[in-house]
Order: structure tokens, then sequence, then C-alpha cells
């Protein structure tokens, strides 16, 4: 009797705490934003130099950098000297996984600076494929 | 004895819950509000006297996006709302495009301010979003209505 009331007791004070069930594994916001330098940068590499649309995909590149930098990474080549098979390949690659990073980072600022970079890329995209689709970026999640 | 700790396990859970359910109603107030929206888009399109293949395009995608959060909406236990029935139930920006008649560039000029509004409005959405799921969903239909956009300007030769 006594053990299945400390566990109830225990129990309510997980439940003051806000504990709940254990969590995900935390996620490293400077390895996600090493991620998605490397995928900008492999589209970047991959535009002829003389592309209206690289300027664009650099200025991506910069502003992902000086995020991965606040998350306390090092803003460099993360290519090791990879580079998309094309532009259009290398954006969607890049649109996937800022789409992704959206399910991994929930920060105010980091959303917003997703939903910039998501914008410019999907735009990108659409002015190589000439074309938009439904869902750029991913599959819907099943639900 | 054992009824205190029940108690104070209703006690914590009563405690907890109010963050959580305050989370979700407002998740579910940015879907109805981007439910509606996609809505009232898809119906202008469908309506335009214009029919340029771009438009059809675009029209069709906004059809599926409002399905996707729809869906969306029965995650967090809401259901779909009615649709418009006519061109007084849309918005502005909506309106605007249903009644630009059949002239192509007044079409087009209307279909990229609507777009225009949808990306501002999923760009504004996408931090108060807390589902990480709901979110990407979000997050991929803000991509979709970036390459309306696009294709919209290139159409109109807005550059």
């Amino acid at each position: 009797m006594f053990t299945r009331r400390s566990a109830l007791l225990g129990a309510g004070a997980l439940l003051l705490a806000g504990c709940g069930p254990p969590e995900a594994a935390a996620v490293d916001a400077r390895e996600v934003w090493q991620e998605q330098l490397r995928a900008s940068q492999e589209a970047l590499m991959a535009y002829p130099p003389s592309d209206k649309l690289r300027r664009d995909a650099e200025q991506r590149t910069i502003l992902i950098g000086a995020a991965l930098e606040k998350a306390g990474g090092v803003y460099e080549d993360r290519t090791s000297g990879r580079v998309a098979a094309s532009a259009l390949a290398g954006e969607q690659a890049a649109l996937r996984a800022h789409v992704a990073a959206v399910g991994l980072l929930g920060d105010a600022a980091s959303r917003t600076l997703l939903a910039e970079l998501i914008d410019g890329t999907a735009g990108a995209v659409a002015a190589l494929a000439k074309d938009s689709t439904s869902f750029p970026g991913g599959a819907l999640n099943p639900r | 004895m054992k009824r205190r700790a029940f108690i104070g396990a209703a006690a914590a859970a009563v405690l907890v819950r109010p963050g959580r359910a305050l989370a979700a109603s407002d998740e579910g107030g940015i879907l109805l509000g981007l439910w509606r929206r996609e809505a009232w888009a898809a119906h202008a399109y469908q309506v335009v006297e214009y029919t340029g293949a771009e438009l059809v395009r675009c029209g069709a995608q906004e059809v599926d996006h409002a399905r996707a959060i729809a869906t969306e909406l029965a995650a967090v236990g809401l259901g779909t709302p009615k649709g418009p029935a006519s061109i007084e139930d849309l918005d502005i920006a909506a309106q605007l495009l249903a009644r630009a008649g059949t002239g192509r560039k007044a079409a087009l000029s209307a279909a990229i301010a609507m777009e225009e509004g949808l990306v501002a409005l999923y760009k504004d959405a996408l931090p108060h979003v807390p589902d990480a799921k709901v979110a990407m969903t979000v997050a991929t239909i803000l991509g979709s209505h970036s390459q309306h956009l696009l294709i919209l300007r290139s159409a109109a030769g807005v550059t």
C-alpha cells in the first residue's frame, strides 16, 4: 500500500512539474543550421556564374551562415566538394531541408528565418522548373 | 490517502492542462484562418471569367491546400467549416480576383495581389504554430504560394 501511494504521489509530482513522459532527444540547433547551410551551398555551387537567381541563392547561404554562427557553429564551406546535379535539384533538396527544419526548430526567430528561406527557395524552384506544385519541399505528414 | 493522491493528481492535471489547451486552441484558430483564405482563394480562381492555364493550376492547388488544412483541423478536433457560397463571402483580395473579368492583365494583377497576401499570411503564421507536423504543412503550403507568386509575376511580365 505504501509503495502504491508513493507511486501515485510521485506521478502527481511529475504532473505538477509538467514533466510527463520522456520527450524525444533535444534538437541541436547548430546541427540543423549546418545541414541547412550544406544543402543551400550545394545548390548555390550548381548555378552557372551568370544566372540571375544565383545572387539570391548566395544571400540565402549568408542568412543561414549568420543563424549558424548564432547557434554556436562556424560559417564555412560545408559541401566537402559536393555540388548538386543541377541548380533545380539543389534548390529542391534545400527546400526539403528547410521544411524539415521547421519541424525541428520551434522558436520564433528560427521559424521566421525559415519562412524567408522557404519563400525564396520555393520561388527559385518555380523559376527553374517553370511550374508550381501543391506541396513543394516534401510529402505531407501522414495522419 | 489513496483518495488524496488521486485528488492531487487531478489537481495537477488541471494545472498542467490550460497551457496545452490554449496552444491547441491557438493552433485551431490559426488553421481555421488559413482554411478560410484557401477556400476563398480557390473559389475566386474557380469563378473568375479569365481562364488562363496559370490561374486554373493555382486554383486546383488551393483546393489541395484547403484539403490538407482540413486534415490538420480534424487532427486538433475541429471540423471543416462550410465553404463560401458566393463572391460576397470572400475577402476583398479574393473578391477582386473573382470580379476581374475576362482580361488577362486584370486577372493576373488581382491574382498576384491575392497571392502576395497569402504568402504574407503564411509567413506570419509559421512562428505561431506549436505542433511540428502542422508547422511543416504550413511551411510547404507557404512554399506553394511563393511559387504561385513567381509563376503569376512571370506570366504578367513583372520582375
